[in-house]
């Protein structure tokens, strides 16, 4: 067990990172976010922005005029981000040591892997709209970069799966139709088919379609049904709104409210 | 600085005061007086004068009646001891405000008997009243106030172990301090006793009286000093006005020893304390250990660098009225603080854990925490531990914990 002193910071102005939709408040919360949403700090994250919210909240002159000097200098984004962790005491030299080298290795990737590991996520922070946004990006630069039919199979079925996520089901269908013309797997058939058990006025493609067989339908509704009874979001969205219909008309309706603007809230986060 | 800097020996029946510039003391009784026509308060001569003329009802032992929260009903009002006390202490600084001749204070510093958080708390309560600085307010016990007076005298006066005996109605203490080269700086050590054989004052009026006391006093100073040395012996309080009547007494003190009578000490002490705090650095190079300060550090070991480095929270010596404040920590590894016990004897270090029960589970260093700390007395510390989440990344659950902790 160890223990951190924080450091005194009147933060009046929190700083907002759109990609992750929250404020930050303090210094820590800064190295936090840096070393666990590195895709986010590496996005052009040390702008000017973020040097005033340093100066002038975080009362850190020091490091906000270092992160100028290196930005003049034209300095890789990775060591104005150790920089930060560095100044900052939050975490340990060997955290910060294993937090370069794993940016480095980030930096190996080309260019296409690269941006579908951030879509990737994005797309497990539950942010799809700004996931479909790299892996759009990838497929804009296939003309110009050769990749593979499997990686842009998996690129398309990831597209399919942040659609989905978002409750845009035909766009969803669209794309696993396209991830098929790359991969001709059954399991992207499974998965159009099971997006028509979300939404029943889709329908798979006849041309998709005579490649399922009863058998299959009959194991993927059961694949399906039993995703969606352990699902553990859906258990708690269930038991919020069972404990709000055990409350009062007029409580029920205040807190019915509240539940439908957080549900509208995080839908936004989500596109 | 032009204001005035006051040193108040606060007890139950009497009030000592020592002003600035002219080391002048007075003494006026722990009263205060209400006028039953209009919301006019007296102390002093002026009290009894509105006693005896009948417009007047005088209150008396207030620090009893803070102590065990009374109330006093002057013509169909109720007044809580608070309000006696503060009306009290507004009467007595205006009444050193004519003598300096300003009414602005730069330090005021107040002398109880017992150092009771509840009269601290009320001495501040009664600041905040009378619009002083809580910065320029501070209390100390007669222990401490007898240090600062001692060693405010010349050297040859606590070269030794010095005693004191306060002889009031019905009360005899005696005090002792003596210095020892500490670690770091010279080290004041003091303490007193209530004794037993004490008694009322009316007694000194007659003859067998007088012959009784004096030779109940002279028993037990042979019993507490014995042979050993001193540098100093002094007398303090209202029985020791005169000493006519304790010839026994002050032959066995005086023996080898040098006596000395002040009965303004405490006041004094106090005043002496006052004047220190407004200079930039102390006169007193010493670590003070007696009832009003800390006889145990407490420290957290926290992570700088990369290394694990000691951050005091209060040291031995700290007043421990005045040691109090807030630090914002961040947990890392198991939801736990542990805090470090230094006493002045260091083979009785040791260590408390306070678990973080009730507060949620988040991965390492994401759980900041703000620990307010203060002091009951010299031996418990009380700890408020509040969750304050880690931004909104991980909302505060808003997480509480009190704990009391024992130093020693």
């Amino acid at each position: 067990m160890s223990l951190i002193l924080c450091r005194q910071e009147q933060v009046k102005h929190p700083f907002f990172i759109d990609k992750l939709g929250i404020h930050i408040y303090s210094s820590e919360e800064l190295c936090y976010v840096i070393v666990n949403h590195p895709f986010v700090a590496m996005d052009n994250f040390v702008d000017e922005e973020l040097i005033a919210f340093i100066r002038n909240e975080l009362g850190q002159g020091f490091l906000a005029g270092k992160l100028e000097n290196m930005i003049a200098a034209r300095t890789p984004v990775d060591d104005m981000l150790v920089t930060i962790l560095q100044e900052n005491d939050y975490y340990s030299s060997k955290e910060i040591h294993k937090f370069s080298q794993s940016l480095s290795s980030y930096r190996r990737m080309n260019r296409a892997e690269l941006t579908k590991v951030m879509g990737d996520y994005y797309f497990h922070q539950k942010k799809y709209g700004t996931a479909i946004q790299y892996y759009e990006r990838i497929l804009n630069e296939w003309r110009l970069k050769s990749i593979s039919n499997g990686f842009t199979a998996a690129v398309w079925n990831n597209i399919a799966a942040s659609y989905a996520g978002i409750f845009w089901f035909d766009k969803a269908m669209e794309a696993y139709e396209m991830a098929y013309t790359f991969d001709k797997s059954k399991d992207v058939i499974r998965k159009m088919y099971q997006l028509t058990l979300f939404n029943p006025d889709l329908k798979v493609k006849d041309r998709f379609n005579t490649y399922i067989t009863s058998d299959d339908r009959a194991n993927w509704k059961k694949e399906f049904d039993s995703v969606m009874a352990d699902g553990d979001d859906m258990r708690i969205v269930k038991s919020e709104l069972d404990s709000i219909f055990e409350k009062d008309p007029i409580r029920r309706l205040e807190a019915a409210g509240k539940k439908v603007t957080s549900l509208k809230l995080e839908y936004r986060k989500m596109i | 600085m032009d204001g005035m800097i006051l040193g108040f020996d606060l007890c139950d029946t009497y009030t000592r005061i020592a002003i600035s510039d002219t080391e002048e003391t007075w003494v006026i009784p722990t009263v205060v007086c209400k006028d039953k026509n209009n919301d006019n308060w007296y102390i002093d001569e002026e009290a009894y004068e509105h006693v005896l003329a009948g417009d007047g009802v005088v209150e008396d032992k207030l620090l009893s009646l803070i102590m065990k929260d009374g109330t006093a009903t002057i013509e169909g009002v109720r007044y809580d001891a608070l309000d006696l006390l503060k009306n009290f202490l507004k009467k007595a600084i205006e009444t050193a405000a004519k003598k300096t001749g300003t009414d602005v204070i730069d330090a005021i510093c107040f002398a109880i008997r017992e150092p009771e958080a509840k009269i601290m708390d009320s001495l501040m309560y009664c600041a905040d009243f009378l619009g002083i600085s809580r910065q320029k307010v501070h209390i100390i016990s007669h222990t401490e106030s007898f240090v600062y007076y001692v060693m405010s005298q010349k050297r040859d006066v606590w070269s030794n172990q010095v005693g004191l005996f306060d002889l009031s109605d019905g009360s005899l203490r005696y005090y002792e301090m003596k210095t020892r080269k500490g670690f770091r700086q010279l080290q004041v050590l003091a303490d007193n006793e209530r004794q037993e054989e004490s008694f009322r004052l009316d007694v000194l009026d007659t003859k067998s009286g007088s012959r009784m006391a004096d030779k109940i006093l002279s028993t037990c100073a042979d019993r507490l000093l014995q042979k050993r040395l001193f540098s100093a012996i002094i007398l303090t309080g209202k029985g020791f006005e005169t000493t006519d009547w304790a010839t026994d007494f002050i032959r066995t003190v005086s023996f080898r020893r040098r006596v000395f009578q002040e009965h303004s000490l405490f006041a004094l002490g106090a005043y002496y304390k006052a004047i220190d705090t407004t200079r930039e650095k102390t006169s007193y190079g010493f670590t003070c250990i007696c009832d009003s300060r800390l006889k145990t550090g407490v420290s957290l070991k926290v992570l700088s660098r990369d290394k694990e480095v000691e951050v005091p929270l209060a040291n031995t010596g700290d007043n421990w009225y005045e040691a109090k404040s807030t630090v914002n920590l961040i947990v890392d590894g198991d939801n736990e603080i542990e805090f470090y016990m230094m006493p002045m004897d260091q083979k009785n270090k040791k260590s408390v854990k306070i678990m973080l029960e009730g507060f949620p589970h988040r991965p390492d260093r994401t759980t900041k925490v703000e620990l307010t700390y203060g002091f009951l007395d010299d031996k418990t510390m009380a700890v408020i531990i509040r969750d304050k989440g880690f931004g909104e990344i991980f909302p505060s659950s808003g997480t509480v914990i009190r704990r009391e902790v024992t130093l020693a």
